[in-house]
């Protein structure tokens, strides 16, 4: 140091401080690659512990409590185990939320826990939804609709996932202008993009509505979440429908087909008719287990205007259900109920 | 690699202070010029994390675009200090993937930082110290390729930065090799950053919710650091060097890091 004469102290001092940086530094590390059991069990539960938006809705509704989870199932985890019983029983754990949009994923299976669907009858038959389609009904992008002999217009939207636009809808509507009114029948719709859901039912208001709240975790405690936001319905600048609509439902409409039916809930010549949708109120987020396999879990929680969960579905304004007398006459119930009281409000 | 580069930096240190002392035409010892414009690309390796995406490390190749220029600012007369200024432009592509898993990730960055800084020109023959400040940012981002409501995150961040560099040139017989090395640490900043859970679907629906969050060392400690080799020939410099790129982040509860390291190599016609 000598030889840097007078600078031989502040070359000292930067000497210090770059060594400093470099050996006091703390690293932010994440989950190593494992294929281990344990490990692999720990990070699930731990994801879930911190990311899954309704423990605390679930601990209420259906006495889950994700501690005692932890007991009952670490019990049956081994290293020995193979990857075959280890997925197995992670499936077995996560099915313990009843979740729609709770999976895990590997290359030979996809864990889900489909209760909210499998348990109920499914109030739709497709081929009979076919035969009110007929052969000749339109398609315009995700839509498929036609005039009904009673001068009823119908829209079947078989999923969100299917994109729809502006123009689409109302060239739809434009063309079902002179009906006396309309079904749109999203039965066995699992759903797809909200933003989907949010277009098809903003032709069905004339004003500005509050359809419901959203927040979402925005930490990894149970009860971290953010302050609800409002969520409103804007009007379309497009063509609206001003006459009576029935939207079809079952226990099938999930997630983005849920929120469609709570939006539409909230407009006025709108009827619900049919069984309680399946739910599926929180905004899926995905990750990942050391071992490679992808979970998806909600992660935001959405509520109805009343800012009441609707996790687990929305009851119809009207509750209606498929008759198997009326199938075999080639009749589907829900559609014949739709359309009689459409000619009631006529 | 950290405890590497401390000890490069200290070899170097030993190798000024031994180094041969060429006297110019005057009889004085020559002052080290600043660096001109050098242009480099570089290969490396990546490590990317960031638990908005996934809990995993990805680890994967990437490529650097670097361009480095400093120049002499008028100001001091005093032979022994300068002032000078430095643009320092850095493009990073990345793709990586974890080490269970099929999934891929691809990435971007392009930082950009401009330096003021006092330089020492007689410590040592032909050596220059430099210390002071950056101002920069970054804007990049990750995008892994899974369906979803997370497969993505934005980077986008402002900083004020010290700045430490030196500057060697050695005399050989027929040329001479200037070594260069640069270390910056990021003291002050903010960042975008999506809250815990926040989708970038509510994010652009309900707009801000604590997305700029302060930046320090405690909850963002980064370094980069730049060792390079300016050799000159008859017709040119090659400039070869190694690069490593410490960024992390633990913001709103989400925690990310990008290690890269990367060798460099660039060439520019005359001296």
């Amino acid at each position: 140091m000598e030889a840097f004469g007078k600078y031989g102290k502040l070359a000292k001092y930067i000497s210090i401080c770059i060594i400093s940086v470099l050996t006091l530094s703390s690293c932010i590390r994440g989950e190593e690659c494992s294929y281990t059991p344990e490990d692999n069990f720990q990070s699930l539960w731990r994801n879930i512990d911190e990311h899954y938006c309704f423990l605390d809705y679930k601990k209420e509704q259906l006495g889950v409590d994700w501690n005692e989870v932890y007991s009952k199932y670490h019990s049956r985890i081994n290293n020995n185990m193979s990857s075959v019983q280890l997925f197995e029983v992670l499936c077995d754990m996560l099915s313990e939320l009843r979740d729609g949009h709770v999976n895990l994923y590997c290359a030979a299976d996809v864990g889900r826990n489909w209760s909210w669907k499998e348990d109920y009858p499914e109030n739709l038959n497709t081929e009979l939804r076919e035969r009110y389609l007929g052969k000749d009904y339109k398609i315009a992008a995700g839509l498929r609709y036609r005039i009904l002999d009673d001068n009823t217009g119908y829209i079947v939207y078989d999923s969100f996932s299917q994109g729809i636009g502006e123009g689409n809808i109302a060239e739809a509507l434009y063309y079902m202008r002179s009906c006396t009114g309309l079904i749109i029948d999203v039965r066995g719709n699992g759903g797809g993009q909200l933003n989907y859901s949010e277009l098809l039912s903003s032709h069905f208001t004339n004003e500005r509505l509050l359809v419901g709240y959203h927040a979402h975790k925005n930490g990894p405690g149970h009860n971290d979440f953010s302050k609800p936001e409002p969520e409103y319905l804007e009007p379309s600048k497009t063509i609206r429908w001003q006459k009576p609509c029935i939207v079809l439902t079952n226990r099938s409409c999930f997630s983005a087909t849920n929120d469609f039916v709570r939006n539409m809930k909230e407009c006025p010549l709108v009827t619900i008719m049919g069984d309680q949708t399946g739910g599926g109120s929180g905004l899926p987020f995905n990750s990942q287990l050391p071992n490679g396999w992808s979970l998806r879990f909600s992660a935001c929680p959405m509520y109805d205007a009343q800012m009441q969960h609707i996790e687990f579905g929305i009851q119809p304004d009207i509750a209606c259900s498929l008759d198997s007398a009326d199938m075999a006459r080639g009749y589907d119930t829900i559609i014949e109920a739709a359309r009689k009281k459409l000619a009631e409000e006529k | 690699m950290k405890r590497l580069f401390l000890y490069m930096t200290m070899l170097l240190s030993c190798v000024s202070l031994s180094a041969e002392k060429k006297p110019t035409n005057c009889g004085m010892i020559e002052i080290p010029i600043f660096p001109k414009d050098k242009l480099l690309v570089g290969i490396g390796y990546t490590n990317q994390y960031d638990t908005y995406i996934s809990p995993l490390e990805y680890r994967g190749p990437q490529l650097d675009i670097l361009w480095d220029n400093e120049r002499r600012l008028k100001g001091i007369k005093n032979g022994d200090c300068a002032l000078s200024f430095q643009s320092l432009l850095d493009i990073q592509m990345h793709t990586s993937t974890p080490e269970s898993s099929t999934l891929r990730m691809y990435g971007g960055d392009i930082h950009y930082d401009a330096g003021w800084y006092y330089n020492w020109l007689s410590v040592a023959p032909g050596l220059r110290l430099k210390a002071g400040g950056q101002v920069g940012g970054t804007l990049g981002g990750i995008y892994c390729n899974r369906s979803g409501n997370n497969p993505a995150n934005a980077h986008a961040a402002v900083r004020l930065s010290a700045s430490v560099g030196a500057q060697y040139k050695w005399f050989l017989r027929h040329t001479d090799v200037t070594f260069y090395y640069q270390a910056d640490l990021p003291v002050l900043g903010a960042a975008f950053s999506p809250d815990y859970e926040q989708s970038y679907y509510e994010l652009s629906k309900y707009g801000y919710c604590h997305n700029i969050c302060a930046t320090t060392p405690a909850n963002a400690f980064s370094i980069r650091q730049m060792l390079s080799a300016d050799i000159n020939f008859k017709h040119g410099t090659l400039t070869v060097g190694y690069k490593a790129d410490i960024r992390q982040a633990k913001l709103n509860h989400l925690q990310q890091h990008q290690y890269a390291h990367s060798f460099m190599i660039g060439w520019r016609k005359g001296f």
